[in-house]
């Protein structure tokens, strides 16, 4: 368990290491001097109420913004922070994103969706395309969608579908923007176990921002919880029994209801992170 | 009190010239991106059907519908000269020169151009331009320029429509109801209306205004803060600015062109 | 992406819809396209041709004809007026051009009106017989000083 920031330390291989990152919007700062690592080929969870940053974090790491000073090292070469849009494109060809509302094209049907990377990045023919989506289609369990628009799914096929888009160009990174916002407790689980397996088998790197504490305590290698602007990380276990105070308020919940799959804790809850 | 008058004054004309810098960037862009291949055929032709297609309901009621006017009150002005036979000239040069690209610029700022603000600015909110990056599509080549190219594709048509149907609400008030001479009517239009002045002009007011409020309702929606309230405010911004834009252009075209 | 024919078939005719109203307006108003047949080039030279303007009329005897294409002053300071006319048409060469005015505030055209000779007139002619265009001001002006004349009688 670690909780600041690690200056001088030689840039390790086997993580995706943040370091020193600020972000200010407007005049408040999301989190200032923040300091992490995701281990790759794991999955890792960023914890966090309402406001925290954990979207913020996801979207530094997809360079879809600019911090406004950090570093975050992907391997000794790959610093994401401040790149030129053409590397940022080819290190988008290893990244996916799976957004929280999906995210989706709403004029698209879900099949052009996902077929859409394909299609544009590549020259593969109709025929390859349409195999290499009904195998993804397939993977996250999705069944006659190709004709329907995005707004015309459930929930969980929507996120199913999300996810079938941010894979079908095969990313070693998968960022996972509140895979479980919204959804039952049934579909939770699935969505959750959807994942396990792509991690297992694929060896995809996931780093998921979540409030949904009892699938992250089921599902995570490594959890990283945002608390006033700085990370707290460790095992699941270790960050559970952590002594930071604002983190263990972040467990109140779940030890009262450890199997319960309860909405998540929002800025109301007991476990929340009031803004 | 005065003083913090004048320092919000000066803030907002600054924000003003910041904001028509980043708009021209914009429109830059979107240019760059519209000479890039792949040519997005489909999508154009998708967002002529939104733009183009779907107003013409407005626009043709519009059309008859101010015809008439020009119809009648030119009808009850020249009657008093005696000079009922110019209606023709009258309905003709005011529509082609006038009317028809203003109106029509305005009535699709308010039908497809609030849409397209509205459509932007929704998929700014549900991060679908952040998923295209995702996917290094660019939102301007993919989203905007297609409209943009359709929209400007569109106008000079729908104002030309426009024109037609106004004509023909003259013909109808003037000819049908009120007794002028038919072919005084159509002789005094094809008389009065010059092809290199004035349908030239005209249509490169429609272009102008095309390039215009695609630019405005794109750029709002492109710039909407990601929540309800900035979806709506680009919105309404779109159809203020692009309609007042018109007419401030509309005038200095035909000041320097004389159109 | 979605291929949709019937989508593509409305916005097919509303672009043809567009273009017809655009030829319309260029073709029938815009008067790009019919003069007539003309070909046939002359001049004739008069005194005053008060608001004659190109693309006026030329007709013989009410029918249209052609219409005048320029108008410039020749080297004795006359209105020189170039005149696109029928090449089918034989005019003889004692034609006499006048213009006159469609109704008493209408527009100016010249009126060509054949003579007898035998021979036709060929390209770049000119008409020697013409009339210049009554300029409604003098003519008034005139009237009235004539009156004042009759009075002072």
């Amino acid at each position: 368990m670690q909780s600041a920031a690690r200056k001088q330390d030689a840039i390790p291989s086997d993580c995706v290491d943040v370091r020193d990152l600020t972000v200010v919007r407007g005049s408040r700062p999301v989190f200032r001097g923040l300091s992490c690592r995701f281990p790759l080929g794991k999955i890792s969870v960023v914890l966090g109420g309402s406001g925290s940053g954990k979207s913020t974090l996801l979207r530094a790491l997809a360079c879809l913004l600019r911090p406004d000073s950090g570093e975050i090292w992907l391997g000794e070469d790959t610093q994401l922070c401040g790149m030129s849009e053409r590397r940022v494109r080819s290190y988008r060809e290893r990244v996916g994103m799976m957004f929280q509302g999906g995210a989706l094209l709403d004029s698209m049907t879900v099949f052009d969706n996902v077929a859409l990377p394909l299609r544009e990045r590549t020259r593969r023919s109709r025929a390859e395309i349409e195999r290499e989506v009904h195998g993804v289609f397939e993977s996250v369990g999705l069944e006659q969608v190709d004709a329907l628009l995005p707004g015309q799914l459930s929930g969980g096929m929507l996120r199913r579908a999300a996810l079938a888009r941010a894979l079908i160009t095969q990313p070693q990174i998968l960022l996972c923007d509140e895979p479980f916002s919204g959804l039952d407790p049934n579909t939770v689980r699935r969505v959750e176990s959807l994942l396990v397996d792509l991690n297992r088998e694929l060896q995809i790197t996931m780093i998921i921002a979540s409030h949904h504490i009892a699938s992250t305590l089921r599902m995570a290698d490594h959890v990283v919880v945002l608390v006033d602007g700085s990370a707290v990380s460790g095992t699941p276990e270790a960050v559970r029994r952590a002594t930071h105070p604002r983190v263990a308020e972040f467990f109140v919940e779940e030890a009262f209801a450890p199997d319960a799959e309860q909405p998540p804790p929002d800025a109301s809850g007991p476990g929340g992170n009031p803004a | 009190m005065a003083s913090r008058a004048l320092a919000r004054t000066g803030r907002r004309a600054v924000d003003f010239v910041h904001d028509l810098g980043r708009l021209t960037a914009f429109g830059m862009s979107v240019a760059n991106w519209s000479r890039r291949r792949p040519f997005r055929l489909r999508r154009l032709i998708d967002e002529m059907y939104d733009i183009g297609v779907l107003s013409l309901a407005v626009i043709g009621v519009s059309g008859v519908a101010v015809g008439m006017v020009l119809g009648l009150q030119g009808y009850n002005t020249l009657v008093r000269f005696g000079a009922e036979e110019s209606l023709g000239a009258v309905v003709g040069l005011s529509l082609v020169r006038e009317l028809g690209p203003v109106l029509t610029a305005l009535l699709v700022a308010g039908r497809a151009g609030s849409a397209i603000a509205a459509e932007i600015g929704s998929m700014v909110v549900t991060e679908q331009l952040d998923g295209l990056r995702m996917m290094s599509i660019h939102p301007i080549d993919f989203v905007v320029a297609p409209k943009v190219l359709a929209m400007i594709a569109c106008m000079p048509l729908l104002s030309s429509l426009f024109i037609v149907l106004g004509l023909f609400g003259g013909y109808l008030v003037g000819v049908v109801f009120l007794g002028v001479d038919p072919g005084s009517y159509l002789t005094g239009l094809e008389e009065a209306v010059e092809f290199s002045e004035d349908v030239l002009g005209s249509l490169i007011k429609a272009f102008v205004f095309g390039i215009l409020v695609a630019l405005v309702a794109t750029y709002r929606g492109f710039t909407a803060a990601p929540s309800a309230a900035g979806v709506s405010a680009a919105t309404t911004s779109t159809v203020v600015v692009a309609s007042v834009s018109t007419l401030i252009v509309d005038y200095l075209i035909t000041a320097l062109w004389g159109v | 992406m979605t291929d949709s024919p019937v989508r593509d078939l409305v916005v097919g005719l509303f672009v043809l819809a567009g273009f017809l109203a655009l030829a319309y307006l260029s073709v029938s108003l815009g008067g790009t396209t019919y003069r007539g047949p003309g070909g046939l080039e002359i001049h004739a030279t008069f005194d005053q041709i008060g608001g004659l303007k190109p693309r006026s009329q030329v007709v013989i005897g009410g029918v249209k004809v052609g219409q005048v294409t320029g108008i410039a002053l020749d080297e004795d300071l006359r209105a020189r007026v170039t005149l696109d006319i029928d090449r089918t048409l034989a005019l003889p060469s004692d034609t006499s051009a006048s213009i006159l005015t469609s109704g008493v505030l209408g527009d100016q055209y010249v009126e060509l009106e054949p003579g007898a000779e035998e021979d036709a007139m060929g390209p770049g002619d000119e008409i020697d017989y013409t009339q210049s265009a009554v300029v409604l001001e003098r003519l008034i002006g005139r009237l009235v000083q004539n009156l004042g004349a009759d009075g002072s009688e």
